[in-house]
């Protein structure tokens, strides 16, 4: 364990009676890091969220800010943005801007009126009166407005439309060149992807992958053939120990192999294909082989 | 100083003050409507107002002091409606408990300001047909104003110290609250007297220790500085035990809502 990381989790477990929420979780943070948080829903990532800045309590294990539970103090410098909307709906922009100009010491209004512009807020307009986009826009705006060192955002781009989508990642991106750690969740793995350094993927309450961006995507190739007809039976492939997980649709084969995928392509180009390639692993692909693999097939589609 | 809940604050007296500005407009029609006022004094009894009649303080303090009370119910739930958003109100700079205790105080103080509100309408109301120098401190005027605040911030307590620790759900705490205020005292007033139904009053009575209605109503008016109560047990009737125990329970009730508060989980 790192003393330094901006956040620390250590076996962090949260029951809500007999159902385990979050098991013996154990994640860190390294200051001016982004960490995307991934998981399907319900796999506990909004508890761990809750948990972390004491607005649950966990029931085993400890979850820290730079070195220490959160208590009062730690709010002068961590943002959160919930998944759903913590406005108030009665209140206006502005009254929210005010609102969080008389909380914190570090208040940048200035910084906050930039926001309000990039986001097209109407500062006069009730928030029970705005999209949930705009809810999102307002508590992204509160959030950046002090400049916090720790950012903590629970689906932060939900429900804006690509092009804001972009604007919260430039902004999650802005933050941590400046030195603030940003922990966020997603289910828009390609924001993720652009974003994070490191990626954690949590299922049914447990991390099942940790680790850098790049050394997960390094950490296996998809070697990818396609046939004229149909795709033929590849002796011995599927238990060969170097693939890990073959895939079938249509005339397309693709093996997710650990090593040597050189030697499983020159394998595949026996059975004469139109064509053979070595890809890398996008995060999609990493997050759909960690969280169960199989993709739905959609009804009427040779299913 | 809480922002958010002296803008709500500042919201409901709005509202308050316009509605007791409606009901003084609707008085003055009526009291100057061809005939004479009548007012119905705290006693129940109807009197014809003359100018040889004084305007007890105490009856103008005893409908402010209703106000009041229907308004500390009004915002004897705030706590609770910060569940909606208590992701937002957590996360700020703030102990939990102080935040708490600031809720409280804005309330109380809130509370403080819709007496003074309808007391002054009051006075306005008497001013308008020409008896404001009629209006005399009498011997319950400062009774009615400790007992009266006092059922005030016993049922914002109350009400707050049951809400405080529950997701949501407020409202319907407040809306019960006075159908059993209501029921209680009145049940206990009816049961008074009857011999099979002794074993009813004692319990109703009982109850009535935590119904601010029985410490503050046409029944319990009368027997200010009396040690007989129909809605109350006798140890609780005089006016030192119902200011203490307004005040004392408006009090506990606060402090298990903040208590609650803190210990509740979003």
């Amino acid at each position: 364990m790192n003393p330094t990381n901006a956040i620390a989790i250590r076996n962090f477990t949260k029951r809500y009676g007999s159902f385990e929420a979050v098991s013996n979780l154990t994640l860190e943070v390294e200051p001016g890091s982004i960490c995307g948080l991934l998981g399907p829903n319900g796999s506990g990532k909004t508890t761990t969220f809750k948990c972390l800045i004491g607005l649950a309590r966990p029931t085993a294990g400890t979850l820290d800010v730079e070195g220490a539970p959160v208590h009062p103090e730690t709010f002068e410098t961590l943002a959160y943005v919930p998944e759903r909307s913590a406005l108030y709906e009665w209140m206006t922009v502005a009254d929210h801007l005010e609102f969080n100009r008389r909380s914190y010491k570090t208040f940048d209004r200035k910084r906050a009126e930039e926001l309000v512009d990039l986001f097209r807020l109407e500062r006069k307009k009730k928030v029970g009166k705005l999209s949930k986009g705009q809810h999102t826009a307002v508590a992204l705006v509160l959030a950046f407005s002090f400049r916090p060192r720790i950012l903590i955002l629970d689906e932060p781009a939900s429900g804006l439309d690509p092009v804001f989508q972009r604007v919260v990642l430039d902004l999650i991106i802005e933050a941590a060149s400046t030195g603030s750690t940003v922990v966020f969740s997603s289910h828009q793995i390609g924001q993720v992807e652009r974003a994070a350094d490191r990626v954690a993927i949590l299922k049914n309450g447990k991390l099942i992958v940790d680790g850098t961006v790049d050394t997960l995507k390094g950490s296996e190739k998809i070697v990818e053939a396609i046939f004229d007809q149909s795709v033929p039976e590849v002796a011995g492939l599927s238990t060969d120990p170097r693939v890990r997980r073959i895939e079938r649709s249509g005339r397309i084969l693709r093996a997710y192999v650990k090593e040597d995928s050189d030697g499983i392509a020159r394998r595949l180009s026996e059975f004469s294909p139109k064509n053979v390639s070595v890809l890398d692993l996008n995060l999609e692909d990493i997050f759909i082989n960690a969280v169960g693999g199989e993709i739905p097939s959609i009804p009427g589609e040779g299913s | 100083m809480n922002y958010v809940e002296v803008l709500r604050l500042r919201k409901a007296l709005t509202v308050y003050a316009i509605v007791a500005c409606a009901v003084l407009l609707l008085l003055l029609f009526i009291a100057h409507a061809p005939g004479h006022t009548i007012i119905a004094p705290s006693d129940g009894s109807h009197h014809t107002l003359t100018e040889a009649h004084a305007i007890p303080l105490s009856f103008l303090f005893f409908i402010a002091a209703w106000c009041a009370i229907i308004f500390a119910t009004v915002v004897s739930a705030n706590l609770n409606k910060e569940y909606d958003g208590v992701e937002m109100v957590w996360t700020k700079p703030i102990d939990r408990g102080l935040l708490a205790l600031q809720y409280v105080l804005l309330d109380f103080a809130a509370i403080l300001v819709a007496f003074v509100i309808a007391a002054g309408l009051c006075v306005l109301a008497v001013a308008s047909v020409g008896f404001v120098s009629h209006i005399a401190v009498d011997a319950r005027t400062v009774p009615t104003l400790v007992i009266g605040l006092g059922s005030a911030f016993m049922w914002y307590g109350l009400v707050a110290g049951i809400t405080a620790g529950m997701q949501g759900h407020g409202g319907i705490v407040v809306g019960l609250s006075w159908a059993a205020a209501f029921v209680l005292v009145s049940l206990a007033a009816a049961t008074r007297g009857g011999e099979l139904i002794h074993l009813t009053h004692t319990l109703l009575t009982i109850l009535d220790i935590f119904n601010p209605i029985a410490y503050f109503s046409s029944y319990s008016l009368s027997g200010f500085g009396a040690h007989e109560s129909p809605v109350l047990p006798q140890a609780f009737a005089g006016t030192a035990a119902r200011s203490l125990m307004t005040w004392g329970l408006g009090v506990t009730g606060c402090a298990v809502a903040i208590a609650s508060w803190k210990r509740l989980e979003a």
